[in-house]
């Protein structure tokens, strides 16, 4: 798969006039007001923005671990919104990997079988689930750590054994909740190269959402949220620069 | 459940083992009528041939013929009502066990010995102990005259059972006999002990209809000794009443676990769901966490009830002097072992938590991922 670049990948997945309010505790929280997105293939996106500006409420919708309160998104040209769970779990499952600000890896598994736990839900047999397991958690510099679990692994390598759980399905698109949140700069660097590295060899499209500097730095595309809303786009400006 | 079930198991067999060793036995044989009327000219038919009969019975371990009379016992202190009964004191040794219950003196062995062995309770109303005189005044059997008779107090017994401490007195079967002007072979009742317990409630063996023929009639204990069976369906109410509350609260105990497990770990749940595990796997995954859950809990409480009927098998549950049902336990109960227990309970443990974990599955299985996400605790 190539990368397409900025504005020269067909799009992937895009939202149009996404709403969201969810209740805390009773009371109605609007975190998002109309978001218009649309992500390419191949594009290295991040989706920053202060703290309540709506970044994992909007990347929840995206992926449709959340319906949208209104609006409606569509990935590869088919309607999120109109997915039976079955059909949703089933994109999630081969379309779409996660990675998670606080790892999330299954604590009693092992790096190996966290990683295997996707294939297995993808009915793929055990010799070829091993071989493609190796096979990534060698990509992410984990293939001698295989066997431990996640409490014997540092904050950096459980996150890479995320990215390679992420990487398992060889999906589509790539989404980042404040993947490196909890890692120092030297280790949060490391990690993004090896994202960096599967977006430029394999095409993988990457949307993440952050504070973090060094993250929105090696983007090639930042949008910026604000009060549930996209304040700024540099795709847009960009194409207008272009125009 | 498994060691109450045992327990209410060696109740009932305590329970028909008093019942039926102490006075009862496990069977009779008797004339039509006779324990309605209890005349004692109501005698067994062919009592002789009958006897003879029993004698090539594989079933029957031991039998002994008695003569019921009823009459009064009198002493310088006073009188009581008794039901006189003549009995063959080797045969009745073997099956009633007077000479275990015998407190002071001895069971009179012989009808030379005109001895009358009376009752604890009996012997401290009328002030009497081994070797005093009392009268024993009985109505004959077909005139209706009465018959007076000075016999020595041979010997004192003591059963617990208030029926046969205070209102029956033993003699030797003859001297009842001519007490009450009855023919030498005449027998009120033929009490028989068989070599298995259970061959006294088996109705459906031609025993019974053999020896209930012309006028006498042949019955197991279970019709002799009613409240043992009412016993059973106490017991058997009983414990399908506990069953119910154990169960009822071994489900809530069940939900509430997994609910509170659940809600620890929504998050986990969310995750899962995030990365492509359906609804229903994630619903199958929990319910068969319940069923591990409820297959370790049925591995240790078997043990530990296995454990419980073991111990308690060995040593006995000490009841004795206690009455139940108008039978007084002579013995400790010994919780009963049974297949059952450790196949239905378990089993219907493990169905009913299984089932109990469907509901907290749907619960959680039904959330979508982003909601799981942020209601973790």
């Amino acid at each position: 798969m190539d990368n397409g670049g900025i504005g020269r990948g067909t799009a992937l997945i895009e939202a149009r006039g996404v709403h969201k309010t969810y209740s805390d505790n009773g009371v109605p929280v609007e975190a998002v007001r109309g978001v218009d997105l649309t992500i390419r293939r191949g594009e290295f996106t991040s989706l920053v923005g202060p703290s309540g500006s709506g970044k994992t409420t909007l990347l929840n919708v995206m992926a449709g671990l959340d319906d949208p309160t209104e609006g409606e998104v569509e990935l590869a040209g088919t309607r999120i919104s109109e997915m039976s769970g079955r059909e949703l779990s089933e994109l999630r499952r081969d379309r779409i990997g996660f990675i998670f600000q606080a790892y999330n890896l299954i604590p009693v598994l092992s790096a190996e079988e966290n990683v295997e736990y996707i294939m297995l839900l993808q009915g793929v047999d055990a010799d070829e689930r091993h071989r493609r397991v190796m096979e990534i958690l060698d990509l992410v510099g984990l293939a001698d750590m295989a066997g431990r679990r996640p409490s014997q692994l540092s904050g950096g390598q459980q996150q890479r054994v995320a990215v390679a759980r992420a990487m398992a399905a060889e999906p589509e698109l790539i989404l980042a909740d404040e993947p490196t949140a909890n890692l120092d700069s030297e280790t949060s660097g490391g990690l993004l190269d090896i994202m960096h590295d599967l977006n430029r060899d394999t095409g993988m499209t990457f949307l993440f959402s952050t504070h973090d500097e060094i993250v929105i730095e090696r983007a090639e595309r930042v949008v910026t949220l604000r009060d549930g809303r996209v304040s700024k786009d540099t795709a847009a400006e960009s194409e207008e620069g272009e125009g | 459940m498994i060691f109450y079930d045992g327990t209410m198991e060696g109740t009932y067999d305590s329970m028909v083992v008093t019942a039926t060793a102490t006075w009862t036995g496990q069977g009779q044989i008797y004339r039509e009528g006779y324990p309605e009327r209890l005349e004692s000219h109501v005698t067994v038919e062919s009592a002789d041939s009958v006897m003879a009969g029993l004698r090539r019975e594989a079933h029957v371990r031991y039998f002994t013929p008695r003569v019921e009379v009823q009459g009064m016992v009198s002493s310088a202190a006073g009188y009581a009502s008794a039901t006189v009964t003549g009995v063959s004191p080797p045969s009745e040794c073997r099956i009633s066990r007077p000479d275990d219950a015998v407190t002071e003196g001895a069971v009179p062995i012989a009808d030379s010995v005109r001895g009358l062995l009376i009752g604890h309770d009996m012997a401290d109303d009328l002030e009497l102990a081994p070797g005093d005189r009392a009268v024993v005044t009985v109505s004959m059997a077909d005139s209706g005259g009465i018959h007076q008779e000075m016999v020595r107090i041979s010997g004192v017994y003591h059963t617990g059972d208030p029926e046969l401490d205070g209102f029956r007195a033993l003699v030797p079967i003859d001297l009842a006999r001519g007490m009450a002007g009855l023919d030498p072979s005449a027998v009120n009742r033929i009490v028989l002990v068989f070599d298995d317990l259970q061959f006294g409630a088996d109705t459906i063996s031609s025993f019974w209809d053999r020896y209930s023929r012309g006028a006498n009639v042949a019955v197991g204990w279970p019709e002799l000794v009613p409240q043992v069976d009412i016993l059973r369906e106490m017991s058997g109410m009983a414990i399908s009443i506990v069953g119910l509350i154990l169960f009822g609260l071994v489900a809530f105990g069940v939900v509430n676990t997994l609910f509170m497990s659940i809600y620890e770990r929504m998050f986990e749940f969310g995750v899962l769901r995030a990365i492509g595990t359906t609804a229903r796997r994630l619903g199958a995954m929990i319910v068969l966490e319940s069923a591990c859950l409820a297959a370790v809990s049925l591995v240790i409480g078997s043990a530990l009830g296995l454990a419980a009927m073991l111990v308690t098998g060995h040593t006995g549950l000490d009841f004795t002097g206690i009455e139940f049902s108008g039978v007084t336990f002579y013995q400790p109960i010994y919780p009963v072992l049974r297949w059952q227990q450790f196949v239905l309970y378990p089993a219907g443990l493990l169905v009913l938590t299984t089932l109990t974990g469907v509901y907290p599955a749907v619960h959680a299985a039904g959330r979508k991922p982003a909601e799981a996400m942020r209601r973790s605790l």
